[in-house]
């Protein structure tokens, strides 16, 4: 790299790249940027996943703000306006169908990215930070897929709130106040969409973006987690690529695949709208939840109304918070010095990992 | 790492000089005239231990002086609490250093009661049906073995017409998880379809699936052929 002002022949000569560097300091991410390696091994193809989400949530930041010039959020022209982007405005169908099916396409590619960092124990010392801003990022992206859910106020989306919402109200200590702060009053109404949109549009953004540079941040800090079978290899049987350009340019081959993946199911299965939400009416016959809620869904279908002590639903949602809490302890659990650990920690992600297809096929056939 | 060794002797060098003894001319030959006056100044009472302030080498003064938190190091420092007027500037540092989050958090509380009041819903925009009889329309549009649900003030309602020949009235919101249920014909039953909650047509009485409790029941009366239903 040319310095930005080099004296030739007594006079001074300026380069763009130079004068950026001595501001930007540019050479020095550059040099990182080369250092930067990704390992090959069998399981590699993972590694792409994260870089799939970020895509796709760039894609749900682009088409929200979009859908945002035509809906209303009100509780009279919400469907309306939904309806009219639909119909009426020049590619609104196309942005709508973007956002719809890239939200699901999101939560997908962020479940594979999960559990492939969790089996090959991307979780251990020194990445714990880096898992946690994961966790919750996906948690992030279950609230965008909850709260963006009721925004086209139809039938099946006010029925999947109202059950959240109880859900949420069966909680312990916070859980009244917590749901009736989101609904917003007695019922599910103008309260609650007001509400909703404001954390659809507004505050889970601000967390996401805050998060995602921290994993991102953190991603940079730590390198690429490589498997323990990888790590126990000689150095010279342990092959690695450089991140730039060769895994950059994967990286932006992948991304067009996953495009182009969006742009078919957008255009061959446009995304519908139900009928208008009846507070009044019977809930649909046949209403299912996202396919991402249908594993607790299902799952609460099962639960008695009584057990023991304590009332069905409250039992239900303790059980899956429990099922889940292993994600979180697992950094402190198997932190890679116990092969026992390490194996009973893959058992564990196994199991539920296998729970929640189950749960979720059962749920989509029943 | 390496960035972190030269501040971790300074702190020592510090401590050692202003904690325990605090060297007036070591802290004065250090560079930084500003910090590292004050923080002989602060320690004047403190100059009583003359083996470890001659250690210090100017060397070592000097990166006293760049340092820029003598005094603070000096308030952390248990030696400053030796003397009278030590104990004057290090409280006084302590008592910033407790203040600052204190008042922080203050604000905080300060901030966070408005906003949750805010959010916190009174009720004003719904406010709770005063209705206490509905008209549901005409006993023949609603033959044995059919329900209707129907809009009962700001609840969701729901009657029933037993094979018996008996009105039957409800709240339609399911005991489970709140949604609206329907009478299904062909199964004879009250059902909730979002989680297959039964409940029986005459009693409301929950018998299958999830639903903890009964179904709240209404009052029907039929006046010149006319259905009323009213609370209970």
């Amino acid at each position: 790299m040319t310095s930005g002002t080099e004296k030739a022949n007594g006079t001074k000569k300026v380069s763009l790249m130079g004068w950026l560097d001595e501001r930007l300091g540019l050479e020095a991410a550059f040099k990182f940027a080369q250092k930067k390696q990704v390992p090959i091994h069998k399981n590699s193809v993972w590694y792409y996943a994260g870089g799939i989400a970020l895509m796709l949530m760039v894609i749900q930041f682009a088409s929200g703000i979009l859908l945002m010039v035509y809906y209303v959020p009100g509780l009279e022209a919400a469907h309306a306006s939904i309806l009219r982007i639909n119909s009426q405005v020049d590619f609104g169908w196309f942005f709508r169908s973007i956002h719809s099916w890239g939200a699901n396409l999101l939560i997908a590619v962020l479940a594979g990215h999960l559990f492939s960092a969790y089996f090959m124990k991307a979780y251990r010392k020194p990445r714990e930070f880096t898992w946690y801003s994961g966790l919750i990022l996906l948690v992030i992206c279950l609230g965008f897929g909850f709260t963006g859910y009721l925004l086209p106020w139809d039938d099946v989306s006010f029925f999947a709130t109202k059950i959240g919402l109880d859900i949420a109200s069966k909680m312990p200590v916070f859980g009244e106040a917590a749901a009736s702060m989101l609904r917003g009053g007695h019922n599910i109404g103008q309260g609650t969409l007001s509400r909703f949109f404001m954390i659809h549009v507004a505050v889970l953004p601000l967390l996401c973006l805050g998060l995602m540079a921290l994993h991102l941040l953190f991603v940079q800090m730590h390198g690429m987690s490589e498997p323990a079978y990888f790590k126990k290899l000689e150095a010279a049987k342990r092959t690695y690529e450089k991140f730039f350009p060769n895994f950059f340019l994967k990286d932006l081959l992948v991304w067009l695949l996953a495009l182009n993946g969006l742009a078919a199911l957008v255009t061959l299965y446009p995304w519908g709208l139900g009928p208008e939400a009846d507070p009044f009416g019977a809930a649909p016959i046949g209403i299912k939840p996202e396919w991402y809620f249908l594993a607790p869904f299902q799952f609460l279908k099962l639960v008695p109304p009584q057990v023991g002590p304590i009332e069905g639903e409250l039992f239900g949602a303790l059980i899956m918070v429990l099922a889940c809490s292993g994600m979180v302890i697992v950094p402190f659990f198997d932190k890679g010095e116990s092969a026992e650990k390490a194996k009973i920690a893959t058992y564990y992600g196994l199991v539920l990992l296998l729970g929640i297809i189950a749960f979720t096929i059962w749920g989509a056939l029943s | 790492m390496e960035d972190h060794k030269p501040e971790e002797k300074s702190e020592k060098h510090q401590h050692g000089g202003c904690g325990g003894s605090g060297s007036g001319s070591s802290c004065g030959s250090g560079g930084d005239a500003k910090s590292g006056s004050s923080a002989c100044d602060g320690n004047g009472g403190c100059h009583n231990d003359k083996p470890n302030s001659e250690k210090i080498s100017s060397e070592k003064a000097s990166s006293i002086g760049n340092s820029e938190q003598p005094s603070s190091n000096c308030g952390s420092n248990g030696g400053c609490g030796s003397s009278d007027s030590d104990g004057e500037k290090c409280s006084r540092s302590q008592f910033l250093r407790a203040a600052v989050p204190c008042v922080g958090g203050v604000w905080a509380l300060m901030a966070a009661y408005p906003i949750y009041s805010y959010l916190t819903p009174n009720g004003g925009d719904e406010p709770e049906s005063k209705v206490s009889s509905v008209n549901i329309g005409d006993i023949k549009d609603l033959p044995p073995g059919s329900g209707k649900n129907f809009k009962f003030g700001s609840m969701p309602a729901l009657i029933t017409h037993t094979k018996d020949g008996e009105f039957h009235a409800f709240s339609a919101v399911c005991t489970h998880l709140g949604c609206t249920v329907q009478f299904r014909p062909e199964k004879d039953l009250i059902w909730c379809a979002c989680h297959g909650g039964c409940y029986d047509p005459s009693s409301g009485k929950n018998v299958a699936g999830p639903p903890p409790k009964p179904l709240l029941a209404l009052k029907v009366e039929v006046v010149k052929d006319k259905i009323i239903v009213s609370k209970a």
